[in-house]
């Protein structure tokens, strides 16, 4: 019996699909066309990762979005966004200069977002060096 | 996330200088169930005798900006009128079928996920009329969320300077210190609205702050 939830459980996800998005690509679209990008993801039950972080207007404007888009199929995401330097606060002086002028002459802090339709994820926290998604 | 540092203090200075005599529009920002109006209402019962909005342990109860205004508070011989603005609570989803685990009806909870994704819509559009906030958080729960790394750098984008309440400390499971390990560049005041403990401690600091 025990075995049997196990397989249950195995395929259901197995249909997780998982779309991601490289750097590259994801600093060349729009404003726009980054929150259509996510929403349409989203809204087709896929979890997206992109490898860059969104800035803090960026996430409002996407959170925004989400918010104009909920009905009866669609209720919204769970998501995170980070830097790297979230997670390395003991750097020392000449890594973090690095990491400084890599984001400076990219334009953009490096990081990684993550944005799932929340009819999959329940929850996503940071806590605080590991990333949890909780599943439905 | 970097440091509240010069810009910000430069930028607050900047509005106390040319807007003493102004009042201050304070926001009251944060997830949904921190206790956001809770906290209104504390502050406003204290200088004005009145409540600014309904408070329920339904999500989303508030869903349209509620404001206080002419609200003068005293601390140290000093004055400071405010005009409190108790915003809906921010959220990445807004699910009908929450509402219908509290017993209201289908329909009703559907109006209510409505109202709700506009309440939050409208909050973040009323932060660039913010002077200084206060980011109420869940004492009892991990700080680390997307809503409140949201709530914050986007405060710190806008130059607006803010005050994190850490909300709930008198329930057994409040952990103040995590608040405070996970936002270090940040004044944390740790208080319970519904208890009024540590309240005084918050307007010492509000004042502290925008004056």
């Amino acid at each position: 019996m025990k075995n049997t939830k196990r397989i249950k459980k195995s395929r259901k996800m197995d249909k997780l699909a998982l779309h991601f998005v490289p750097f590259d690509r994801f600093i060349n679209l729009s404003g726009d066309e980054k929150t259509s990008l996510i929403l349409k993801q989203t809204r087709d039950n896929r979890i997206i990762i992109i490898e860059s972080y969104l800035d803090p207007k960026e996430q409002a404007v996407l959170i925004t979005n989400v918010m104009s888009n909920i009905d009866s199929k669609y209720s919204g995401v769970e998501m995170i966004s980070f830097t790297r330097h979230d997670f390395q606060k003991e750097n020392d002086f000449m890594t973090r200069l690095r990491n400084i002028l890599i984001d400076f002459f990219s334009g953009r802090k490096a990081g990684l977002t993550i944005v799932g339709p929340a009819s999959l994820i329940k929850k996503i926290e940071r806590d605080p060096e590991m990333i949890m998604l909780s599943m439905k | 996330m970097s440091k509240q540092g010069f810009f910000s203090r430069f930028v607050s200075l900047f509005r106390a200088f040319f807007k003493k005599k102004k009042k201050l529009a304070l926001g009251i920002y944060g997830p949904t169930n921190a206790g956001k109006t809770t906290l209104a209402n504390k502050i406003s019962m204290d200088w004005t005798g009145e409540e600014v909005g309904i408070v329920s342990n339904v999500p989303h109860e508030t869903r349209q900006i509620q404001k206080k205004e002419n609200v003068i508070i005293k601390q140290d011989g000093k004055e400071l009128t405010i005009n409190l603005i108790d915003t809906p609570g921010i959220a990445t989803k807004v699910d009908y079928e929450d509402f219908i685990k509290f017993k209201i009806n289908k329909k009703e909870s559907q109006q209510r996920a409505r109202e709700a994704t506009q309440g939050i819509i409208e909050a973040i559009k009323w932060l660039d009329n913010m002077e200084c906030v206060l980011a109420v958080m869940d004492a009892t729960k991990n700080p680390l969320t997307q809503v409140n790394l949201t709530i914050l750098g986007n405060l710190e984008a806008r130059g607006i300077p803010v005050i994190i309440v850490a909300n709930k400390v008198d329930l057994k499971k409040a952990n103040l210190k995590r608040i405070e390990s996970a936002f270090p560049q940040y004044k944390v005041v740790g208080v319970s609205a519904r208890e009024g403990k540590n309240i005084e401690g918050l307007y010492k600091t509000i004042f502290e702050t925008v004056l």
